[in-house]
């Protein structure tokens, strides 16, 4: 395997130090198969939950013979069953998040990878997935040993899948049907907005976590003089005269960008953390992610 | 509303061209550079107001543009130079006379520092307001004029001639240059300007501070000079005589003039100066010896307020830097009063009489007199025997006046007398019934004789007696002749210019008269048409009883004083500013050094040429006096044999000129039958705009400026 895409995405300390990191959901998800954590599904555990009047067709094995003998009523055994987690790591692969140093993509990626890896090593359900075209050869993946797959996939993820987030989402919603724990990496660079891609997550009753990565350039562009600035996505040309009143305009129209942003998913439960492209994905990991509750 | 576009054709296409320049670098800044973004998304949210692309709404928005196309059009609009002329019209020729008298070095004026400097604002003003094909003369005039700018249609020309003028301290004597400013216009005959020409008038030192450019012959300026001036300069101006104008910028400090004339010539008089100008003015100074008493000194001074207010003060009279004496002066408006001093002990001294008061004319504040030291004079007597007449001169104080040598008239044939007359040495030559072949260079009393030309005389008769007397001259002062008697003599026919001393029952028998010819210039010759002494058949006699009379002795000794030079001695001759000043020496003196002293610039500042003290020489031509021309600085002047000797003699430059002083100006001036009122130069004078376009202009350059450091800052 790509012992060099490892090393790329995800360095060997980082990889010791995710393991000892767990996913955070805020809701319990049902699972398909047993996982490390406790289900909302009361099943076959060692965990009690609760009685309940036997049914024809229950399975007899988990009827309390005990208090059959006592009460003479048979009453079946309901245990909380420890189920796995979906988790999804869907990344924004458009022509806008290859910026940066390193880019913006590459961050993703990183990020996809440690959250994904601290999935595998809880043998939750992990769906690594590129939004758009890439999105339908994302592999499920579970146990440590898929951590492979997950960076080969991740590897072949280039930019230029220039499809809106809305669509890339919508896509992404019809090929999963089930709910869990979805970590959106965008840029939100898109110019039909994102409040309807988060509003469909929100809809599918998903966990998200939505990870804003931004490049310094684009919080503090370090633009002088008369510019056309063409759109990396859509060509568009913008002419602008970069000067110091229109850089303070543009700065003040990112915060208040951020800030919408923000409002918009605490309204709506979804958990917003803005990202410096800068920054070494091993901090934003284990210090920053971890402050914000979505590992632990 | 007139423009006067300062630039030509080709040079207005030029500038033309840059606001169009500066609209296309606009469109040459839409090429922007490219640069690939993430996203516009987040930019269009800063510049909504740049989302609108098309070219009119751009160039709408675009305020620097505009700003910078403002800036054009005014510095474009100011070199148009709009302007506001009272009176429109081109082709004039105008003929601007600036006063550079004495009185307009007055500073009664607001707005200037004097009243000439406020003339030259004017004119200079004047000269702005000239149209593209006017052409103007510039002439200064004082006791003389003087052309300081030849008709020309060149502003700059104009201006730096207006420059070079200079007030001086002479008096005012418009009529030289009235008639060469009609001769100019075409008015009178070509022919009749002499006398005008540019920089004439002025001795050595030209009062102008330099010369005249493009000096010429004024005698042919009528008919060519304004086209050919014109013409150099690009423009065509066909001298009309009816579009000449005649401007004089003065106080009117003048007389009447009765006798000039400039025909038709339209003339503008623009007076300069206030009526409530004061001035008190030393109007006479002078110093005399007590004639009994020479070492006595009596100095008399004349001094008028010609201001509306009275005026106190202190008159200082000074010899060198010291103080003799002080004398309070007050004196009524319009009033004058007189001052004496009476002095001891001088020899020979240099006053200074000075009023300590702030007034606005300084030039008459000052006033000097000098006292020349008593000089021996050389007197030589040719007779066959004048016994009354050598006792006459062996008089005291006859003989403190000089030597007195006596020949007969076989002298008159030597060779050492024909040098002695030839070169001049002698002050005097008395010829007692004698007579030389050729005048000598000296001054002459003839006695019962005749020169040997231009004079004549009547037949012998008698008796005669005495019917008029000019006791006014020097010779004759303090004589009382009406009981003289004298048995015969010729009555005289004089020559022109001569004056009767004493008219008998016969006629004229004692006459004075200058010196006919430019050899004997400067001399005078006393013709006596009786002897003193006659010879007769019973020997000598008196033919008159003169020499016994009290006043003979006086009568020779004021010959001695007077035709002897010897009253040169004892007071210097004082000259107004600008008039050529003999120099009464020693005759056998060829060469000599005037010592001029420190100006006092007219306006008491020292503007022009070197203030202090300067030597000038002076050598005399053959046989004439000495003359010295460089009379423009007030002062003392001294005539020294050679650097660092005793002077020689000396006289004084003083204004002594009630018109200069007057400062009032004339409401109108009175040139022959024509009456000048004042004009109102204000109204030809043109109100230009262009120094405020232009200053909106760098006010727009300014803004523009900002706004850029705004958008970029």
């Amino acid at each position: 395997m790509p012992s060099a895409a490892v090393t790329d995405l995800l360095s060997p300390e980082l990889l010791k130090r995710l393991e000892r990191l767990e996913l955070v959901s805020r809701r319990i998800f049902r699972g398909r198969l047993k996982g490390e954590r406790r289900g909302k599904r009361k099943g076959q555990s060692v965990e009690f939950a609760d009685f309940r009047s036997y049914i024809a067709g229950d399975d007899l094995r988990f009827i309390d013979w005990n208090l059959y003998a006592r009460l003479d009523k048979l009453f079946l055994k309901l245990f909380l069953e420890e189920e796995d987690l979906h988790v999804f790591a869907l990344i924004d692969a458009s022509e806008s998040m290859n910026f940066g140093t390193p880019t913006k993509l590459h961050v993703a990626k990183q990020l996809a990878a440690a959250l994904g890896y601290v999935g595998l090593c809880r043998a939750d359900r992990v769906k690594v997935a590129a939004l758009g075209p890439p999105s339908a050869a994302a592999p499920v993946l579970r146990g440590r040993a898929s951590m492979w797959r997950m960076i080969d996939y991740l590897s072949g993820v280039e930019p230029g899948h220039n499809v809106s987030l809305s669509s890339g989402v919508k896509d992404f919603c019809l090929r999963n049907p089930g709910q869990g724990v979805v970590l959106l990496i965008t840029d939100l660079m898109d110019k039909d907005g994102y409040e309807s891609a988060l509003r469909m997550l929100v809809g599918r009753r998903m966990d998200v976590y939505l990870l804003h990565v931004m490049a310094p350039e684009e919080l503090d562009p370090p633009l002088i003089g008369d510019l056309k600035l063409v759109d990396a996505e859509d060509g568009e040309e913008t002419e602008v005269t970069a000067s110091g009143y229109l850089l303070n305009r543009y700065r003040r129209g990112v915060d208040s960008f951020v800030a919408g942003a923000r409002s918009f998913c605490s309204q709506r439960g979804v958990t917003y953390i803005q990202i410096r492209s800068d920054e070494p994905v091993e901090r934003i990991v284990t210090s920053y992610l971890r402050s914000h509750g979505v590992v632990r | 509303m007139s423009f006067l576009p300062v630039l030509s054709a080709w040079q207005w296409a030029l500038l033309a061209a840059v606001p169009v320049g500066v609209v296309l670098l606009y469109f040459l800044k839409l090429r922007r550079q490219p640069l690939r973004v993430p996203s516009t998304f987040l930019w269009h949210r800063a510049i909504e107001d740049s989302r609108v692309n098309s070219l009119l709404q751009r160039l709408r928005r675009n305020l620097m543009l505009f700003l910078q196309l403002l800036f054009l059009a005014l510095a474009m609009l100011a070199l148009l130079r709009p302007g506001w002329q009272g009176e429109s019209g081109g082709g004039r020729r105008l003929i601007l006379m600036l006063d550079a008298s004495a009185s307009m070095a007055a500073t009664d004026v607001a707005g200037a520092a004097t009243r000439f400097e406020l003339a030259k604002q004017r004119i200079h003003d004047q000269i702005d307001a000239m149209r593209g094909n006017d052409v103007a003369t510039l002439i200064t005039f004082s006791d003389r004029p003087e052309i300081l700018q030849e008709f020309t249609a060149d502003h700059r020309r104009l201006r730096d001639a207006l420059d070079r003028a200079r007030v001086t301290h002479r008096t005012t004597d418009l009529r030289e240059a009235i008639r060469g400013a009609a001769g100019l216009a075409g008015v009178l005959p070509a022919g009749t300007v002499g006398g005008l020409a540019p920089g004439d008038g002025v001795g050595g030192e030209s009062s102008g501070g330099g010369g005249t450019e493009g000096a010429g012959d004024a005698s042919q300026l009528p008919a060519s000079t304004g086209a050919a001036d014109a013409g150099a300069t690009g423009e065509t101006a066909e001298p009309e005589v009816a579009t000449a104008e005649l401007w004089i910028y003065s106080d009117g400090g003048f007389g009447p003039l009765e006798e000039a004339s400039f025909g038709k010539l339209p003339t503008h008089y623009v007076p300069i100066g206030t009526q409530s100008a004061s001035n008190l003015g030393i109007v006479a100074f002078s110093a005399e010896r007590n004639v009994e008493r020479p070492e006595q000194v009596e100095a008399f001074a004349r001094i008028v307020n010609f201001g509306n207010q009275p005026i106190q003060g202190t008159a200082s009279l000074t010899i060198g830097d010291e103080l003799i004496d002080a004398a309070a002066v007050d004196v009524e408006a319009g009033g004058e009063t007189g001052l004496s001093f009476d002095l001891e002990s001088l020899e020979n001294a240099e006053l200074q009489l000075t009023l300590d008061i702030e007034d606005d004319l300084s030039a008459d504040n000052t006033a000097y007199t000098a006292l020349a030291p008593l000089r021996d004079i050389s007197v030589l007597l040719i007779t066959p025997g004048n016994r009354a007449l050598q006792i006459a001169l062996e008089t005291d104080q006859a003989a403190e006046l000089g030597r007195i040598e006596t020949k007969p008239p076989s002298y008159l044939e030597s060779d050492e007398y024909r040098s002695r007359a030839a070169t001049g040495r002698e002050d005097l030559i008395i010829y007692d019934r004698c007579a030389p072949a050729v005048m000598p260079a000296a001054n002459t009393f003839f006695i019962g004789s005749l020169p040997p030309e231009h004079w004549d005389a009547g037949e012998m008769s008698g008796p005669l007696l005495p019917i008029d007397i000019d006791r006014t001259h020097p010779i004759m002062r303090f004589l009382d002749l009406f009981s003289l008697k004298i048995v015969e003599g010729r009555p005289l026919q004089a020559p022109p210019r001569s004056l009767a001393l004493l008219t008998t029952t016969a006629g004229e028998v004692l006459a004075i008269a200058p010196r006919v010819g430019s050899e004997g210039a400067g001399y005078q010759d006393l013709v006596m048409g009786f002897e003193i002494i006659s010879e007769t058949e019973e020997g000598a006699a008196f033919n008159t009883d003169w020499p016994v009379q009290r006043s003979w002795p006086v009568f020779v000794y004021n010959l001695l004083r007077h035709l002897g030079g010897a009253v040169d001695a004892t007071s210097a001759p004082s000259y107004q500013p600008g008039t050529v000043a003999p120099l009464r020496i020693d005759n056998q003196i060829r060469e000599v050094r005037v010592r001029v002293p420190a100006s006092l610039d007219a306006g008491g500042t020292n503007a022009t040429g070197p203030a202090g003290p300067l030597t000038r020489s002076v050598s005399r031509d053959a046989g004439g006096p000495l003359l010295f021309p460089e009379t423009e600085r007030l002062g003392v002047y001294r005539v020294l044999a050679a650097e660092g000797a005793q002077p020689l003699s000396l006289f004084t430059i003083n204004l002594f000129d009630p018109r200069e002083s007057d400062l009032r100006p004339a409401a109108s001036i009175r040139v022959g039958e024509r009456e000048i009122v004042q004009s109102d130069a204000q109204i030809r004078g043109r109100s230009e705009l262009w120094r405020w376009l232009l200053m909106a202009a760098l006010g727009m350059l300014a803004v523009e400026w900002l706004v850029f450091n705004r958008r970029m800052g």
